[in-house]
């Protein structure tokens, strides 16, 4: 399924929700270029129109446990500076249209490498979900020239 | 540990360890049911939850104390909010062993006093890490 977004249609951005072990992460729906199935087990790169996307499996980073075999679902996205990644996820849940006042920071107590994961916090339809940050996930992404040395 | 200051005293156990902190920073005493997990570097923070429509923070206390090496199970706990100077917080608790000014509440042996305001430093890590 390709996500195309009509400019002046939505209010504010719209954000994917998707899911990892169970927790739903917020991922910016302006920067998401392409969702596709992927086996959750077994993360690889994917090459979309011809662009490689090197894989970011969220369990890894995030020290969870490893996913059971089977398929989830793969986000691509860009950050609009050369920068891409194959977000491996459990699940898509759906859209939401998060505004500031439904979003807050991540509290004092969180000072470590989630600081660049994670913008922030937000509210929607009485759940909390964690906003992605993909300039701090795509920043860990080694360039694909680098990869290949 | 900061000696306690005159005034109400509450005194608590969290996985075992007996606990005292200042009365005055007590919000509130609730239970939890529904935690959202934060990924993180500090095994002691628990996540967040809604509390009063504010995010608030849950810590594992006696881990960060060092007290205590195992993660605490479940995500259904009684917590006792408190204040800091950062913000509110809050402490997944067993049970509270007692309340009152000091002096007068009979102070189990062993306990540990804690001021939650001296916690974190103002980068939001643990003093003494």
């Amino acid at each position: 399924m390709a996500l195309k977004w009509t400019r002046g249609l939505w209010p504010v951005p719209p954000w994917l929700i998707v899911a990892v072990d169970g927790v739903d992460y917020a991922v910016d729906g302006r920067r998401i270029r392409h969702l596709t199935p992927g086996p959750v087990d077994q993360p690889g790169e994917i090459v979309f129109d011809g662009v490689s996307y090197p894989p970011v499996d969220l369990r890894e980073l995030f020290g969870l446990p490893p996913a059971a075999p089977g398929h989830g679902r793969v986000v691509l996205v860009e950050d609009g500076g050369g920068r891409r990644a194959a977000l491996y996820v459990d699940a898509v849940r759906d859209l939401a249209r998060l505004d500031g006042g439904d979003c807050t920071p991540l509290p004092w107590v969180y000072a470590g490498r989630e600081r660049r994961w994670f913008q922030g916090l937000a509210t929607s339809e009485g759940r909390l979900v964690l906003l992605l940050s993909l300039d701090g996930l795509l920043g860990a992404v080694p360039e694909p020239a680098a990869a290949e040395a | 540990m900061p000696p306690l200051t005159p005034g109400n005293v509450v005194v608590f156990v969290a996985d075992g360890h007996r606990f005292a902190l200042p009365g005055a920073r007590v919000v509130e005493i609730a239970r939890v049911e529904q935690v959202t997990p934060v990924p993180c570097d500090d095994p002691a923070n628990l996540g967040v939850v809604m509390h009063r429509e504010r995010v608030v923070p849950l810590l594992d206390l006696p881990r960060r104390l060092g007290l205590s090496g195992e993660r605490r199970r479940g995500r259904s706990w009684l917590c006792l909010y408190v204040r800091t100077e950062q913000g509110e917080i809050g402490f997944p608790i067993d049970t509270v062993v007692g309340f009152g000014p000091m002096g007068r509440l009979r102070m189990p042996e062993p306990v540990t006093a804690i001021d939650p305001g001296e916690l974190w430093d103002e980068h939001g890590t643990h003093p003494d890490h």
